[in-house]
């Protein structure tokens, strides 16, 4: 549960570390860190883990919006040895609701590493310890040309925006920009791509902000993803 | 339970029941009271301790979780000659006010400077970001940071 290590193209991160040890040790997974940086505060990250974030299954957890967009998957195994792994989607079914047996123990997450720019942002009342009112996760998979979004604390659960993907997908195509990182982008595609992706959060009403509100915000992040993404490519 | 554990440099037994944290153990068993109390649930930073050198809020710590490992808390720094320089920094800045918070940030800022000598504003800004003053003089701890900084960096050179 301590481990991390990559094997096949295939990345494995142990329950038990902790994030402090991925903002230190992971450089690689840009996103992740920004993620596991955004969790509470240096005492509660010398702590916490993404092992914790999974079996907490709160719509919040910072670390959840990243593994979401890595289409990542995670393990479980029980008393004798037996494992068996599961999608995110799969393991997390509602808010604060998993499918684990009791006699089961998160073991950690696995994911397939892919090539291009990604980034983790949150809204909250201020930088640190703070439980996020949105937060969303992009990620770039330049070998599949694939956009990825998750969303974070604006539904039941984690949430993709697979028509927001698409869409983007096949934009960054028409427009060329998968084959040349400085071709234009035309205008309106950002837009359009944040309001798809705010259509497709299902936000409440509650103690941390309106739906209204929470909504408007997952348009805002997702088009400044996007642009953090394409900027990052021309580098 | 019993629960065995090297404090400030000496090992320690608490017979604590399974759920007490390491906070309660320190303060109502072993006579430190030095971690303070207040939000238990790592919110406030005013019971921070290092767990085997890691900067940790004992309150979400299981005094179960510290056996057989090694816990430092604000009792550790001053010694026989006098205060810790990061003490003496917050005595001369002012950088106390009621002092309730006070162990966790001098716990909080010794453990930055221990890691980074010279932090920049924005460093320390989250480095102290789980500790909370509920008088709001982060002010003059942010100037007692500086000071303590600086003379610590005088002191090694």
């Amino acid at each position: 549960m301590q481990q991390r290590r990559r094997e096949d193209g295939t990345f494995f991160l142990g329950a038990g570390v902790t994030y402090s040890r991925i903002v230190r040790e992971l450089p690689q997974f840009r996103p992740l860190v920004e993620a596991a940086r955004s969790v509470g505060s240096p005492q509660i990250r010398n702590r916490g883990t993404v092992g914790g974030n999974l079996g907490t299954a709160s719509p919040a957890g910072d670390a959840l919006p990243v593994l979401a967009a890595y289409d990542a998957e995670v393990v479980l195994v029980r008393a004798g040895g037996n494992t068996r792994t599961l999608p995110w989607h799969k393991f997390m079914v509602g808010p604060k609701k998993t499918v684990i047996d009791p006699t089961e123990l998160i073991l950690g997450t696995q994911w397939r590493i892919t090539r291009g720019p990604g980034s983790f942002s949150k809204v909250g009342p201020r930088n640190a310890m703070v439980i996020a009112v949105a937060s969303l996760c992009l990620v770039l998979d330049e070998n599949g040309r694939t956009v990825r979004v998750a969303l974070g604390s604006v539904g039941p659960t984690i949430l993709r925006a697979p028509q927001a993907e698409a869409y983007a997908a096949k934009a960054l195509s028409d427009a060329g920009v998968w084959d040349d990182p400085r071709a234009p982008v035309p205008a309106g595609v950002l837009e359009e791509f944040g309001e798809r992706v705010a259509a497709a959060a299902r936000p409440i009403d509650d103690v941390r902000g309106t739906a209204r509100y929470r909504r408007h915000a997952c348009g805002v992040l997702a088009r400044r993803a996007l642009r953090w993404a394409l900027d990052d490519r021309r580098r | 339970m019993l629960v065995k554990t090297k404090v400030n440099g000496e090992w320690r037994t608490a017979d604590v029941w399974p759920g007490a944290s390491l906070l309660y153990m320190l303060r109502e068993h072993l006579g430190l009271p030095g971690s303070k109390n207040a939000c238990e649930q790592g919110e406030c930073g005013s019971c921070s301790v290092w767990l085997d050198g890691e900067l940790v809020c004992s309150c979400l710590v299981l005094a179960a979780q510290a056996h057989e490992r090694e816990v430092r808390t604000v009792e550790a720094l001053a010694t026989a000659e006098g205060l810790h320089p990061v003490q003496e920094a917050f005595v001369e800045a002012g950088a106390v006010q009621c002092g309730f918070c006070t162990p966790g940030l001098i716990v909080a800022v010794t453990d930055l400077l221990a890691r980074d000598p010279h932090p920049s504003e924005s460093s320390v800004r989250e480095h102290l970001s789980g500790n909370v003053c509920r008088c709001t003089g982060y002010v003059k701890i942010l100037d007692a940071v500086r000071l303590a900084a600086d003379r610590m960096g005088e002191s090694r050179a």
